[in-house]
């Protein structure tokens, strides 16, 4: 559905109905790094399913860059520290990637746990952050992650997600509750010593909310995860209230649901990342 | 025999064998042989080839030569004004070829069932987010959305309300100001209903029996009061119409459950005599209730008429479904009066539906509702009232389980917080007040029809209910079990359905008879009663596609009503055309046609000789050869003793058992085993009643847990597939039962019942009682989010 | 570089159901318009047209995919099976159409293609899938009507069909427990 100009009302936008657009089909980064500087209102898109339906709720394109194409977004690689994945992954071959998987294997886990089984032979880890949806998971992964996003001199086309490894000591994903709240969820040795937890909350309405926690010590062992949880879930604010869950009960949920996986976390007590 | 001879050969036939203390009467119900034979029972259905090719042809896929195409604009606002509407822009777009806004309306009837207050196009006033504004036909929908998007429309706002409480309420805006043309159907003992008692209640019905002096016999009265949520159809084929009309004909092809019923409201619609209206029924991909009635006809025909009869198309997408009819979110209040032992006596409801906008279906939504609430219990006294309430929200109408859904989620709720007040165990306090087998539901009433400890018993074994332990207190998880058991009057009130079967020269059969088939396996199902009577095998007999100038009459393929009553008028009608073959025949080959044999299209006298026909009738009729023809009727009888003018001819009921493993930290509810059973006296179509238990009990799952259209202060939220939550396969418990009962006591043919809604009815409440077992939490409202659900622990106090 | 100014039409070249097929498209066609109206391919159904339920399903390059949400440009070069490519030139029913027949795995039919399309994809990725496995794939679609348990018995069948099929060896599924 989508408004009507005029404002006299709401307009079901079909598929059949799906305007003419110009196409590009460029297949090396700096051709479309050339098209979308040529074409500021380009719409960029890789597997095209939530382009689908943002033009059915109104989106109007008139330009589309492909990066169908483009191979070079598809690479995935880990060097010093640093794990980079192309924007045109998609889910399934990111989560089943041998160095994703190696490299941090909580996060693997998750990302093959989102979306459907043929979603993820589509969908693209960049589609997946550019959509901006609440209701889509890779943010909340990468945003717990604290993944850097790398974009091409334009700043429009996302090239790749980087995610740095060093130092990553456990990451976990709780999506039981969903859609009424998701947890990701990661621990990391602080560079001045000390463990520092950064998690996501996510839900079906709002944006993830960041939210983090410093613990002396590193053993993982020594963390005290109820405390660490009470920490995390009061600062989700009170506008993280939405329709499937009030500020208090997801405040509850956060602090349950941080205390499970941090648990998890101690009891595993182990090196999960063996960064070189 | 004649039609009014196979009405009477058909009637029921109970006999009186008692008259028990408590004013109910006894009947003695027929009884089937278990081993009567049905020929392909345990085969795929009929439509199977068809639908895994891809070749099966529903109401999205028809096309007509120069068909154009339709949009809608809708209403942005859930109530206003239309100040004016300017559509000249619109209509000079190229490839537009007609506009319709209410300038183009006038004169068009508005339409609903009972009550008549629905336009084609909104009028003077819109009504709820949605409401259909203008609609545009052009060569394409692209053209047509542009055409659509330069329409001007001047709205003045008016106060809006959203739900039953606050339409009720002093001072609530009218939504309604002029009273719509309204019929009331005749009731017998005990009903009444009344149009409009108020503003924005256009219907309300009422059911009264027993003494209200039994009130003073009871050492307990509880009252409580229920909330029952909002669920979409979200059938996956959408509303969709191809049209051709002119001011004098009408010619549609569109997928709905009820044709007659359309033709019939389209007559009123654009005034014109039924037999210039003509409506094609293609298969339907799901209805679940929600095509019943005009949904895209009227647009696209109206359209049609202005652009000189070309065929317009006019298909929803998915979002326009949301918009376009749900199910009823309702409030009940339930008091119910009961002695130190448990035992029920007095019981009087208050129901309010949110009916929406517009009537739609809800006034024999109301009737249900309000009639189901003794569930399948004995009270000596009944005084159940149930309103519809109009508001600024999507209109409601039929949904599987048809008030049922509602009053069980009451009535059964209430047992388990009567059982836990008073100490009992729900289980025995079911049985304890369970009606006997053959018991009228009340009085007047045909009897429940199928022994229902039994069927408690078989759910509950399923799940090992008897056995089960206490709930373990370790961790944050706990198991408890929960049954619960759902009636409902089926086979729609005085409904006649009437079939038609042929027979060509060489043996080949047409079954003709308007039973849309929207996947329950109707078609199928059908031709297996004719194929079993003229013993033939069920490939020989094809179902003919259904139109209204050649289909014989049906009210409606609604009320699990195929089986029970379309399923008596095929078998009248193949019973009377073996009757005519095996005449003919007699008088042909000098046997005695009431010793005769027909089989396959072949006859034997008394242990004589086969005579093949097809040799016969070509020798005699010569050139093409001949067609036999029989037509079947069925209709229960009318009796004004019944409440509803007409003995319910069958209940369906349905049980279920669930165990469930709540998170007491969180809230979550997970179902570990759902056991579901259906009777269905004698099964037709193991597949199809298979297949109708575990839908249902799934759309009973999703409502009980989390699917439920959302809205804010009138804003509904998920009105499309990726927010809106249906269940998934992964949503489905690893143990999950059906368990298709055949206790033989049913009216339709070899003691057949109806399947189809029954096992929605019963998951919710046994889902309730299996988390308050578990917890301790006594749920009330659906659906049972983890939020409602956690919130409820608390209340109940620390967890078991 | 000069940037062209983009195309309008685009020329597609693939394979529908085992046939070479060529064909210039408006580049605002999806997969699911062009296959129902140049192909003619009216079993890929159309429902909720934003990718979410699955009634449009094909495989491409043996993956399943919503046809709706897939422009058809985008299939250039590549394989697309519909339901209209299951069985047999002789008309001999696939496995998956075979135990759908047999299980009775549809109702209304709606979604019925692309369940089989899934279930085709799922049997090439994994030829014996345990039920967590075909419980996963079979919940990338919705079906309205069945309450799925015989659409996984269908799928549990349609293994056990292609794996008598085979020439070569491959490990049968236990059976599904028998419906009551």
């Amino acid at each position: 559905m989508r408004a009507q100009a005029l404002g006299a009302g709401m307009l079901a936008q079909s598929q059949s109905a799906i305007a003419p657009f110009r196409l590009h089909r460029p297949t090396t980064l700096t051709q479309a790094s050339a098209l979308v500087a040529e074409y500021p209102e380009a719409t960029i898109a890789a597997g095209c399913s939530d382009l689908v339906a943002r033009i059915r709720e109104g989106e109007r394109i008139e330009r589309l860059i492909s990066l169908q194409r483009v191979d070079e977004l598809r690479e995935i690689d880990e060097s010093d520290g640093t794990l980079r994945i192309g924007a045109a992954v998609s889910h399934h071959d990111g989560s089943t990637h041998r160095i994703v998987r190696t490299a941090i294997p909580g996060f693997a886990a998750a990302w093959s746990s989102i979306a459907t089984v043929r979603i993820r032979y589509t969908g693209t880890i960049g589609g997946n952050v550019m959509a901006a949806r609440t209701r889509y998971e890779m943010p909340l992964l990468l945003g717990a992650l604290g993944a850097e996003y790398d974009y091409d001199a334009t700043g429009r086309l996302l090239c790749h997600v980087r995610v740095n490894t060093a130092g990553l000591r456990w990451f976990g994903y709780e999506r039981s509750m969903r859609p009424t709240a998701t947890l990701a969820l990661a621990v990391r040795a602080a560079p001045a010593g000390g463990i520092d937890v950064r998690a996501v909350a996510g839900s079906e309405y709002r944006p993830g909310y960041t939210l983090t926690a410093h613990a002396p010590g590193d053993d993982l062992r020594d963390l005290d995860p109820s405390a660490l949880a009470a920490t995390l879930a009061e600062q989700l604010p009170d506008e993280c209230a939405d329709h499937t869950g009030s500020a208090d009960y997801r405040r509850h949920l956060v602090e349950v649901l941080t205390g499970r996986i941090l648990r998890a976390a101690a009891d595993d007590g182990v090196e999960r990342t063996p960064t070189p | 025999m004649t039609a009014l001879e196979s009405f009477q050969h058909e009637s029921f036939q109970h006999t009186v064998v008692d008259d028990p203390d408590r004013g109910y009467v006894i009947h003695e119900l027929p009884t089937v042989d278990p081993d009567r034979r049905i020929t392909g029972r345990d085969k795929p259905r009929a439509d199977a080839g068809a639908k895994v090719t891809g070749r099966a042809i529903y109401g999205t896929d028809v096309a007509r030569a120069g068909m154009l195409h339709a949009k809608v604009l809708r209403s942005p606002h859930a109530h206003a004004r239309i100040v004016s509407i300017d559509a000249a822009a619109a209509r000079r777009v190229p490839g537009v070829k007609a506009v319709l806004t209410r300038a183009e309306a006038v004169g068009l009837q508005p339409y609903g069932t009972m009550v008549k207050d629905q336009p084609t196009v909104a009028m003077d006033t819109v009504r709820y987010v949605g409401d259909i504004v203008a609609a545009v036909a052009a060569v394409d929908e692209r053209t047509a959305l542009e055409a659509l998007g330069l329409i001007d429309v001047q709205y003045e706002i008016l106060p809006a309300v959203f739900d039953v409480d606050d339409a009720l309420a002093e001072g609530a805006p009218v939504i309604h100001p002029e009273p719509p043309f309204g019929v009331v159907p005749g009731y017998g003992d005990g009903a009444s209903a009344v149009l409009r008692p108020r503003d924005n209640v256009p219907y309300e019905f009422r059911y009264r029996t027993g003494d209200p002096a039994a009130w003073q016999r009871c050492d307990h009265i509880f009252t409580d009061t229920f909330y029952f949520s909002r669920m979409n159809h979200m059938h996956l084929e959408p509303f969709v119409t191809v049209a051709e009309a002119s001011d004098d004909e009408i010619e549609v092809w569109s997928s709905t459950q009820s044709p007659f019923n359309l033709r019939k409201e389209l007559s009123r619609i654009f005034s014109l005599p039924e037999n210039r209206i003509r409506v094609h029924v293609p298969l339907l991909g799901g209805g679940f209730g929600a095509k019943n009635g005009p949904k895209t006809d009227p647009v696209a025909i109206r359209l049609s008429q202005l652009c000189g009869g070309r065929p317009v198309r006019f298909a929803m997408t998915t979002e326009e479904v949301f918009l376009t009819v749900s199910q009823h979110a309702a409030k009940l209040v339930v008091r119910s009066g009961v002695t130190s032992d448990g035992t029920f006596v007095a019981r009087e409801s208050l129901v309010l539906l949110n009916g929406g906008a517009y009537a739609e279906h809800s006034p024999p939504v109301a009737e249900k509702a309000g009639y189901r609430m003794p569930g399948a219990y004995r009270w000596d006294h009944i005084d159940s009232v149930c309103k519809v309430v109009t508001t600024n929200t999507v209109p409601a109408g039929a949904m599987r389980g048809f008030g049922g859904t509602q009053a069980t989620w009451a009535s059964e709720r209430q047992v388990d917080l009567i059982a836990e007040r008073l100490g009992l165990d729900p289980y025995a306090l079911r049985v304890k007040n369970f009606k006997a087998l053959g018991e009228e539901f009340v009085p007047g009433e045909s009897g429940i029809d199928s022994d229902l400890e039994e069927g408690l018993r078989v759910v509950a074994d399923a799940i090992g209910y008897h056995q089960r332990t206490p709930a373990e207190s370790a961790g944050p998880l706990r198991r408890g079990m929960g049954v619960a058991v759902g009636v409902k009057d089926g086979g729609g009130i005085n409904k006649p359905a009437m079939a038609r079967v042929k027979v060509t020269s060489k043996g080949d059969v047409i079954l003709n008879c308007a039973l849309t088939e929207m996947g329950q396996g109707g078609h199928s199902a059908m031709c297996q009663i004719v194929a079993d009577i003229l013993h033939t095998p069920t490939e020989r007999v094809t179902y003919a596609r259904i139109d209204t100038d050649n289909t014989p009459f049906d009210q409606g393929t609604n009320a699990s009503s195929g089986v029970a009553v379309m399923g008596q008028a095929v078998r009248n009608a193949a019973e009377t055309l073996r009757r005519q073959v095996l005449e003919w025949a007699g008088d042909q080959f000098g046997f005695d046609p009431t010793r005769a044999e027909l089989d396959d299209w072949t006859v034997r006298g008394d242990g004589g000789d086969p005579h093949p026909l097809f040799p016969r009738i070509m020798e005699i009729f010569g050139n093409t050869g001949f067609e036999f023809s029989a037509d079947g009727f069925y209709k229960a009888r009318n009796d004004h003793r019944a409440p509803l003018e007409a003995p319910c001819v069958f209940w369906e009921i349905g049980w279920a058992a669930a165990e469930v493993e709540v998170d007491v930290e969180t809230g979550r509810v997970e179902v570990l085993q759902l056991a579901v059973s259906g009777d269905a006296g004698k099964v037709i179509s193991k597949i199809g009643c298979r297949g109708q238990d575990e839908g249902a009990a799934v759309f009973g799952l999703a409502q009980a847990l989390f699917e439920e259209m959302r809205y804010d202060d009138g804003e509904l939220l998920n009105a499309e597939a990726l927010l809106y939550r249906v269940p998934l396969a992964e949503d489905i418990p690893e143990r999950f039962t059906s368990i298709t009962q055949e206790q033989g006591h049913g009216a339709g043919p070899f003691g057949a019942k109806g399947m189809g809604e029954g096992g929605m009815l019963p998951i919710a409440p046994a889902i309730a009682q299996a988390i308050a077992d578990a917890t301790g939490a006594q749920l009330t409202e659906l659906p049972m989010t983890p939020e409602r659900v956690y919130r409820a622990i608390r209340r109940s106090g620390e967890p078991r | 570089m000069i940037p062209d100014d983009g195309e309008l039409t685009a020329t597609v070249q693939f394979e529908l159901n085992g046939q070479t097929q060529a064909a210039r498209v408006d580049t605002n066609e999806t997969l699911l318009g062009m296959l129902r109206s140049e192909f003619d391919c009216r079993g890929v159904r159309s429902s909720c047209e934003r990718g979410v339920c699955g009634a449009c399903t094909v495989l491409i390059d043996d993956l399943p995919v919503a046809a709706c949400s897939t422009f058809a440009f985008a299939v250039d070069g590549a394989s697309v099976q519909t339901v209209e490519g299951l069985a047999d030139d002789d008309g001999t029913p696939s496995p998956a159409q075979r135990g759908f027949t047999e299980c009775g795995g549809f109702q209304c039919g709606y979604c019925t293609s692309g369940m089989l399309m899934l279930t085709t994809g799922l049997l090439r990725h994994t030829p014996a899938p345990d039920r967590a496995t075909i419980r996963e794939w079979i919940s990338s679609n919705t079906c309205r009507c069945t309450g799925y348990e015989t659409i996984l018995e269908s799928v549990e069948c349609a293994a056990r069909i292609a794996a008598a099929d085979a020439p070569q060896d491959v490990p049968v599924q236990p059976t599904a427990e028998e419906h009551r």
